[in-house]
């Protein structure tokens, strides 16, 4: 176990864009933010709804308009709109963040077992009583569990930053008061749905991170190329020679399918029913069926694909000998 | 006493070269041993084979174990270090220290620390930051400090300067080498390893030529100056190589009797590498009519 612990921290050490580059996005994800509550908004938005928290106090508002912002502020109690600004800001700064790691991670992937065999490094971890099957377990351990364990806890820092922000601009004023008020429960809500997210991610993308590791191990050069070529190449050449999608469509089902097999998008995101305050938390929660993936027939057969490949990768690294 | 390498019949091919044509090695405890031969004679084929990084045919058995096999449980107790050039260059040498302590049971994390307080090298330097003389002496501090049984060194000076491979293997002999432990090592170098050695293997086109301990070197062959009306004798008695030293000519003899040399001119014993030049010659020993420059 302790093996396993450094190894993985061996990851990071060697690694440092596993956690610099995300920590990064996050700063730009503040920084623009903070250009936005203080610059941008104060800039366009009118003076008023910058200054009393009450509507009733703003001065030299029309009447048309003193209604139009009555009925938000309205709207936005009777439709939980501040506690799903905390759930969906959440979401939201999630999701820039765990689709920003997947690039990292695809990175890293292909990265991970190719440069031990150019530098030959490889023949110093040789030296030393570590297994293939440690050595590859913990390079996916890290893609697959411990970053994003990091992508929750950095989008609950950033969210907390940013929450920070906008008390310090808009609190007390009207915008704060149809906003942002912090509320645990629906921020708990949104870690639910965040973690059924990563977990169904997770499960869905093993075989595609065990496929990268298996190029990572195979390529002699060109790691890079041989990931992304055959995924542009074979629909390419599937829609030339036999004018049908099926490839196509098999890759994009592999990235993207395990949203719909959570049917999320079928029914928490219709906005219509909620006139303008959009889906709330607690629905998609309701309507959220994780089960679509941890259950399906497909999500099981990609594992045994990925167990396939890790197996593969394990070999080959055992095995080949042109170090 | 058991052997720490024992291999029969050691073949392996690459494609259609053979790399190996029936290795034979018997290494016993205690004993540092020279595999020394040509650049493609099989030397790194022999050190992957012993360390279960390579496939072959034939039988190997390692402290006991088939290195092929059983690699997990055999290095616990081998170490090697491949080239200078493997340490991974991102890795700062507080990290390097962290992570042998952290996977290895027999590290000594003191006796490594202790090597590398006589050295230049910094805690928080990363490798690439290091010359490649420091490069070596890091990794020989941390194998220093692993108590393994056998160690492999496969060039472990090569592209160092004459003061880091006098201190290299001073080091070794010193803080290392005990009877219990056997280092086995291939080199170019040989002139500066052969008075360290326990044993010399000389290897060529996958083929065990001389395995010998040192000290039957001086019995076995001889190195004879021939008087001046003595040189057509001496040649009569098949030398396996005659070189011309300062214009006389250099005879090395294997198996002769050393009284029956003696009454032809001065002998001496040869070094290795003059049995390694002799005896790698093209066509191999017995080389007659060889003429060399020396």
């Amino acid at each position: 176990m302790n093996t396993m612990l450094l190894l993985v921290k061996r990851e990071f050490w060697e690694h440092r864009s596993l956690w610099i580059a995300p920590l990064v996005w996050s700063g730009i994800i503040i920084v623009l933010s903070a250009w936005l509550f203080f610059v941008i908004i104060p800039r366009h938005a009118p003076a008023e709804v910058l200054q009393g928290a009450n509507v009733e106090e703003i001065q030299g508002l029309s009447d048309a308009d003193r209604e139009e912002v009555r009925h938000a502020i309205k709207t936005a109690k009777s439709h939980d709109v501040k506690n799903t600004s905390i759930s969906f800001s959440f979401l939201g700064i999630s999701q820039l963040i765990s689709s920003f790691v997947c690039i990292v991670l695809f990175f890293y992937l292909i990265d991970c077992l190719f440069t031990e065999r150019r530098d030959r490094s490889i023949l110093f971890w040789k030296s030393l009583p570590l297994s293939d099957t440690q050595v590859v377990l913990s390079k996916l351990t890290v893609a697959l569990i411990v970053v994003p364990i990091g992508v929750v806890v950095l989008a609950t820092a950033t969210q907390l930053v940013l929450f920070a922000l906008f008390w310090m601009q808009f609190h007390g004023t009207v915008i704060g008061n149809v906003l942002a008020d912090w509320n645990f429960v629906s921020w708990l809500r949104a870690l639910v749905v965040e973690l059924a997210l990563l977990l169904c991610g997770v499960m869905w993308y093993a075989p595609i991170a065990a496929y990268f590791l298996l190029l990572s191990v195979w390529a002699r050069k060109l790691v890079f190329l041989w990931a992304i070529v055959p995924l542009a190449a074979l629909p390419a050449l599937e829609g030339v020679f036999f004018q049908s999608t099926n490839v196509l469509e098999f890759i994009a089902r592999r990235f993207v399918g395990f949203i719909q097999a959570m049917h999320l998008d079928e029914r928490a995101f219709d906005v219509g029913r909620h006139e303008a305050a959009g889906p709330r938390i607690g629905e998609i929660l309701d309507s959220m069926d994780i089960s679509g993936v941890l259950l399906s027939a497909e999500a099981w057969l990609g594992l045994v694909a990925a167990a396939a490949m890790v197996f593969a990768t394990i070999r080959i690294r055992r095995y080949r000998d042109d170090s | 006493m058991t052997a720490i390498i024992e291999a029969r019949g050691l073949v392996k091919n690459y494609g259609d070269t053979p790399a190996l044509r029936g290795v034979d090695l018997n290494v016993q405890p205690g004993r540092i041993v020279g595999l020394i031969g040509p650049n493609g004679a099989g030397k790194t084929t022999v050190i992957k084979a012993i360390l279960g990084l390579t496939s072959f045919d034939g039988e190997l058995r390692v402290l006991g174990k088939d290195p092929h096999n059983e690699r997990n449980e055999l290095m616990n107790e081998v170490c090697f270090i491949a080239d200078v050039a493997v340490l991974p260059r991102w890795m700062k040498v507080s990290q390097a220290l962290d992570f042998v302590a952290g996977v290895h049971p027999r590290f000594d994390r003191k006796k490594a620390e202790e090597f590398l307080a006589k050295t230049d090298i910094r805690n928080d330097r990363r490798v690439r930051q290091l010359s490649k003389g420091m490069v070596t002496q890091l990794h020989l501090a941390l194998i220093l400090a692993i108590d393994a049984r056998l160690l492999v060194l496969d060039e472990p000076t090569l592209g160092l300067d004459l003061l880091f491979r006098r201190s290299f293997y001073d080091n070794l002999l010193n803080d290392y080498f005990d009877k219990e432990r056997t280092i086995l090592v291939t080199t170019h170098q040989v002139e500066e390893i052969e008075n360290i050695l326990t044993d010399v293997i000389f290897i060529q086109h996958g083929k065990i030529v001389l395995d010998s301990p040192m000290e039957a070197l001086g019995e076995r062959f001889a190195q004879l100056v021939p008087a001046a009306g003595n040189v057509e004798r001496a040649r009569a008695l098949k030398p396996i190589d005659e070189r011309d030293v300062f214009g006389r000519a250099a005879m090395l003899f294997d198996g002769r009797n050393r009284a029956e040399l003696e009454a032809l001119g001065d002998i001496r014993t040869p070094s290795v590498a003059d049995l390694f030049v002799a005896m790698m010659q093209p066509g191999g020993a017995p080389a007659t009519s060889q003429k060399e420059a020396a």
